[in-house]
């Protein structure tokens, strides 16, 4: 018996080889499926940044009293959401930051599919006080930082 | 002796290696390519979206009015190259929009090119008073807008037409007597206030309700008949969106219209804040200077019995101060 012992060997070469490669291959599979579904994920982002496209069709600016309500229609394959709103001069100068809140914007509905209607109504304008006559470039911006410019004459 | 051949037996080793590496390899370009693909259709659809849009072009071509002055369908004509879905209509009224309706809710708005389609305005949302100050948007699927103002789309556009003289200081068959222009002190519900007389329109020191009196001959061949929506406009030079109207004080107070005889000079008197309200209004301005404009609208009445619309824009060659 302790003559026959090298039909064990390949054996447990084999399962020691095979326990060894696995072992130290788990941290690469891990990072390189870690690499690849990054890539895939990122291209799958452009993809749906690259069907992403809002225009906005009517902005409603009134100094008196002040209100703001902003129509914007869903003209690409992926389904947004608006997330930000900056008014300013026409100029860029006094540029006011909105981020979507009840306290000042609320969007209806949520989020719309291609060829579909948002209706964005603040409840305040916070510091920006609108003069009458004045040009304002309103620009609005879904989830994913795709925008639209519009201007507006109050 | 065993160690010397474990050392030496690389070949187990490779093979498991380049089996494992061959699976990685097939399932990361796989995954890689399919993600590529996705986003090159992604951007051709995209193009192709913009490509569609770029063909597309609406027009406003005509408004629908009831007895009552409520706009009961607009007609919109494709003029583009591709079917086209109209999914908004909006009034834009001093400055304000607002969402009418969807009437792919309604009825299948889809247009073809070289063809028009009527909207009908559903009687579940709420009327849409006649207001020659408004104008009316329509929006289609793909974010293409048409714009044009009420009047124009109900009377056609106003232009000056040809066969009057343009030295005579008239633009269309009201012709306007310059110097004859005054204001009356009145209260609240427009009745004349009894201890003011007529004076001269062209400074106003007093900020209260007003009324307006302008002197104007028809000199068509046609008798003319204009309608409540005839207004009185002071546009202040500084803040032309401030504009205030005085709309007319119909002489018929029945078909609330007045009528205006060919060769006759009459007066015309403006005082309510909406078409026929029964509210005065006030003149509110600060100190400033203000263009005047004066909008009419009405009927020819023809030889045959038939009406045909009239509108005209008379700009006043004065400007009026208020102090």
């Amino acid at each position: 018996m302790k003559k026959n012992t090298k039909a064990i060997s390949p054996i447990f070469a084999t399962l020691i080889i095979l326990a060894i490669v696995t072992v130290l291959f788990i941290p690469v599979f891990i990072w390189a499926t870690g690499t690849t579904s990054e890539t895939e994920d990122s291209w799958q982002l452009s993809g749906l940044i690259a069907t992403e496209r809002i225009v906005i069709e009517e902005v409603s600016l009134k100094a008196d009293p002040e209100s703001c309500t902003i129509y914007v229609r869903n003209i690409g394959k992926t389904t947004v959401s608006i997330e930000n709103v900056f008014i300013s001069l026409s100029d860029g100068t006094d540029l006011y930051a909105y981020s979507k809140s009840p306290t000042t914007f609320t969007t209806t509905p949520n989020s719309v599919i291609q060829g579909d209607l948002i209706t964005i109504n603040f409840s305040s304008l916070g510091d920006l006080i609108p003069v009458p006559d004045e040009t304002y470039t309103v620009k609005v911006f879904t989830s994913r930082g795709v925008g639209d410019t519009y201007q507006v004459v109050t | 002796m065993q160690f010397v051949k474990f050392r030496f037996s690389r070949k187990g080793i490779s093979t498991v290696t380049a089996i494992f590496m061959l699976l990685l390899m097939f399932t990361a370009m796989i995954g890689l390519i399919v993600a590529f693909v996705n986003y090159n259709l992604s951007a051709k659809e995209q193009m192709n979206i913009d490509h569609e849009r770029s063909q597309e072009k609406i027009e406003l071509t005509g408004l629908g009015v009831n007895e009552e002055f409520e706009i009961t369908s607009v007609v919109i004509n494709n003029t583009g190259t591709i079917d086209v879905r109209i999914r908004a209509l909006y009034e834009i009224v001093n400055g304000e929009s607002k969402l009418l309706f969807d009437p792919s809710n309604y009825a299948e708005t889809q247009i073809t090119p070289a063809t028009s389609l009527v909207i009908y305005i559903p009687g579940d949302i709420p009327v849409i008073q006649f207001d020659p100050q408004a104008k009316i948007v329509a929006a289609t699927e793909r974010g293409t807008k048409t714009l044009d103002s009420v009047p124009t789309l109900f009377y056609g556009p106003i232009e000056p037409p040809s066969e009057y003289d343009p030295t005579k200081l008239y633009i269309g068959p009201l012709m306007l007597k310059f110097d004859d222009f005054s204001y009356h002190n009145t209260d609240k519900n427009g009745i004349l206030d009894s201890g003011d007389t007529w004076r001269p329109g062209w400074v106003v020191d007093e900020k209260d309700y007003l009324a307006w009196k302008i002197s104007i001959m028809n000199i068509d061949d046609r008798n003319i008949t204009i309608n409540r929506f005839a207004s009185f406009n002071l546009v202040p030079t500084e803040s032309p969106s401030a504009t205030l109207s005085w709309y007319l004080e119909p002489t018929n107070v029945i078909m609330s219209t007045q009528f205006l005889e060919i060769n006759q000079t009459v007066s015309v008197i403006y005082k309510w804040t909406t078409p026929l309200s029964g509210d005065a209004q006030k003149l509110t301005f600060p100190e400033c200077t203000c263009m005047v404009f004066l909008t009419f609208f009405g009927v020819f009445e023809e030889a045959d019995g038939t009406e045909t619309p009239y509108a005209q824009t008379i700009p006043f060659e004065a400007s009026v101060t208020v102090s």
